[in-house]
């Protein structure tokens, strides 16, 4: 299966086609949601970042999953 | 006859630029980074939670560590056990089979050249150790 929708560098998979800029936007989106959504209940900054910082670890694991599997190349 | 003599000596072997040995052990170190790549983000979930529960455990009086990630492990039983136990010992294996791979394709080299292309590798797999050590007290 030839999908490469990702490339990566160093530690962070870039999109190199619309569907990967999508998705990358989809999950910087959900982020932004998140953070408004921590920072309405939460009581003080460090509650805040400890809380999102946790998200967003696990949004960033499921892209790089995503990223990692539709980055595949074709076997020569 | 004479001709022909020429001919054969301006003739130049055939040569493969590329070996495609060399191309199955660029393709195996690209996909053992993709591998420890990929490990880094999921082994950074529960390298964090613990970062936290250790920050927690400094400031809160009578809370250490262990105790803290007790507490969590009861509330988060399958998540916690995901995290600090399947996903580890997943990443050991894989990072593993991958250092074997370019070991055995690079022909065996010294364990100084052998660490200067799957150091990140080996970085995951000391990691993973730990995250199962502080899982298993």
């Amino acid at each position: 299966m030839y999908l490469p929708w990702f490339k990566r560098i160093g530690i962070f998979y870039i999109p190199t086609t619309i569907i990967g800029w999508l998705l990358l936007l989809g999950g910087l989106a959900y982020a932004v949601f998140v953070f408004v959504d921590i920072d309405s209940r939460s009581h003080s900054v460090s509650d805040t970042l400890i809380n999102f910082v946790f998200n967003l670890l696990i949004i960033g694991a499921v892209y790089s999953l995503i990223a990692f599997l539709t980055s595949r190349t074709q076997k020569t | 006859m004479k001709n022909f003599e020429e001919k054969l000596n301006q003739m130049t072997k055939p040569e493969v630029s590329q070996l495609k040995h060399q191309n199955m052990l660029a393709n195996t170190i690209a996909k053992a980074k993709d591998n420890s790549v990929l490990s880094w983000w999921w082994l950074s979930i529960p390298l964090y939670l613990i970062a936290a529960l250790l920050m927690k455990s400094v400031y809160m009086p009578h809370a250490t560590l262990v105790s803290n990630l007790h507490d969590l492990t009861s509330k988060e039983k399958y998540s916690s056990l995901l995290f600090f136990l399947i996903l580890p010992i997943l990443f050991i294996i894989i990072n593993f089979m991958s250092i074997r791979k370019i070991y055995f394709l690079s022909g065996k080299p010294k364990t100084n050249h052998l660490l200067g292309s799957v150091w990140f590798n080996v970085l995951i797999i000391i990691f993973s150790i730990l995250v199962l050590i502080i899982y298993a007290l």
